[in-house]
């Protein structure tokens, strides 16, 4: 299985031991898996900028001259696409926000019901199973983790993904959860 | 008394939410001591010079479109840098207008619950209600006459603004919002003619619509 993993982490230094475990989680499903681990603030990657090219000018393809097309090729290959992300300002981190959002162009503008909802068409035949890792530390509010699997879920629907993961992920509990998912 | 429009939308002034800025603006004039200030979010540099200006003493009413399912990213960063301020905007009073090309209300739900939370629990501001248009893509073709109830509706709402009251908590539902489609909608829906329109009407303009199912990064 082809998995992508996309670290959201902004540059504050007190995510670093999360980090650092999220690439030895990266490695351990290595084992099993086919990994690639994307860190958002080390691509060149512009916000969106919602001109709707990559929807009605060049289908599929963003007009930003980025690191945006590398992203995209390695999650619209993904079977298992998982977000990482820490917790800032209640909610997920600006640079998760900011590669969600890019994630447009792998989307069709058209609607159609999907789990008696309206939801976007996929463009891509990819990630079944979708999901976000929320660093937990000890100031972690579970009402806003709460708000954010909920929100994690509402794009889950919309790309189409059957399954969900949605776990509060600490350094010490990341190997375990390697081991679970390398059994999917 | 200051009123600042805060447009979260990526396209900026060319978007839907300048517009919807504008319909609830549009009776300003009834209002003698109001002033209202507009600022853009697209304007990533600009935003650290915005929060020094708004930690005046402005009424803060936010507008933005649904983004894949919450904020558009320009926004989040932005709610980013203004709770490093946040001892500027105790007690202000903050209103939300959430826009949204989906016609169901559900897609916007867990947006408005963070803002709520955004507003109270990391900001402790006076969060005075969340407003979601569903439903809002014929803003793209249609002309202004045939949202009149709507922009009435909009309109209606600045004095609400300016007194600091409560929105209406059916507001959302006024402006036509469902929560869900109908069993029905969804059988009917995918047989629907012309439900496509606007965007194979943009794809033919651009020459583009044999690309519509383009895979370029497969």
């Amino acid at each position: 299985m082809n998995i992508t993993i996309i670290n959201g982490s902004n540059t504050d230094a007190k995510w670093l031991d999360h980090e650092n475990a999220l690439l030895s989680f990266a490695k351990k499903l290595e084992t099993n898996h086919q990994v690639t681990l994307v860190t958002i603030k080390d691509l060149k990657l512009n916000y969106c900028t919602g001109c709707w090219d990559c929807w009605v000018k060049t289908p599929g393809v963003c007009m930003h001259k980025d690191d945006g097309p590398g992203y995209l090729k390695t999650i619209v290959k993904a079977d298992m696409l998982l977000y990482a992300s820490p917790i800032v300002s209640g909610f997920m981190s600006s640079e998760t926000k900011k590669a969600l959002d890019r994630f447009i162009p792998s989307v069709l503008p058209l609607i159609r019901p999907y789990e008696g909802e309206y939801h976007h068409l996929k463009r891509y035949d990819s990630a079944n199973t979708f999901g976000v890792l929320l660093f937990e530390d000890m100031d972690t509010d579970p009402e806003a983790a709460q708000i954010i699997f909920e929100n994690f879920n509402r794009i889950r629907k919309n790309m189409r993904a059957d399954h969900f993961i949605s776990q509060l992920v600490r350094p010490d509990n990341m190997e375990v959860l390697a081991h679970e998912i390398s059994r999917y | 008394m200051k009123l600042a429009v805060i447009n979260g939308s990526p396209r900026g002034e060319k978007s839907n939410s300048k517009k919807i800025g504008a319909w609830i603006t549009s009776q300003q004039g009834l209002h003698n001591d109001l002033t209202v200030d507009t600022y853009y979010l697209f304007k990533i540099n600009r935003q650290d010079a915005y929060i020094e200006d708004l930690s005046g003493t402005y009424i803060l009413l936010f507008i933005f479109p649904l983004y894949v399912d919450s904020m558009p990213g320009i926004v989040k960063l932005f709610f980013e840098k203004l709770e490093q301020k946040k001892q500027a905007f105790g007690g202000r009073p903050v209103y939300f207008v959430i826009h949204s090309g989906f016609p169901e209300l559900i897609h916007s739900r867990s947006l408005e619950r963070y803002l709520k939370y955004y507003a109270t629990k990391i900001m402790d501001m006076n969060h005075l209600g969340t407003i979601i248009w569903a439903g809002s893509e014929p803003l793209q073709m249609a002309p202004d006459n045939f949202f009149r109830k709507k922009i009435i509706l909009f309109e209606g709402q600045l004095a609400t603004i300016l007194t600091k009251k409560r929105l209406p908590e059916d507001i959302s539902e006024q402006l036509g919002g469902k929560e869900h489609i109908s069993k029905f909608q969804s059988i009917i829906y995918p047989i629907t003619p012309f439900k496509d329109f606007y965007w194979n009407s943009q794809l033919k303009k651009n020459k583009a619509k044999k690309l519509l199912k383009n895979q370029p990064y497969a």
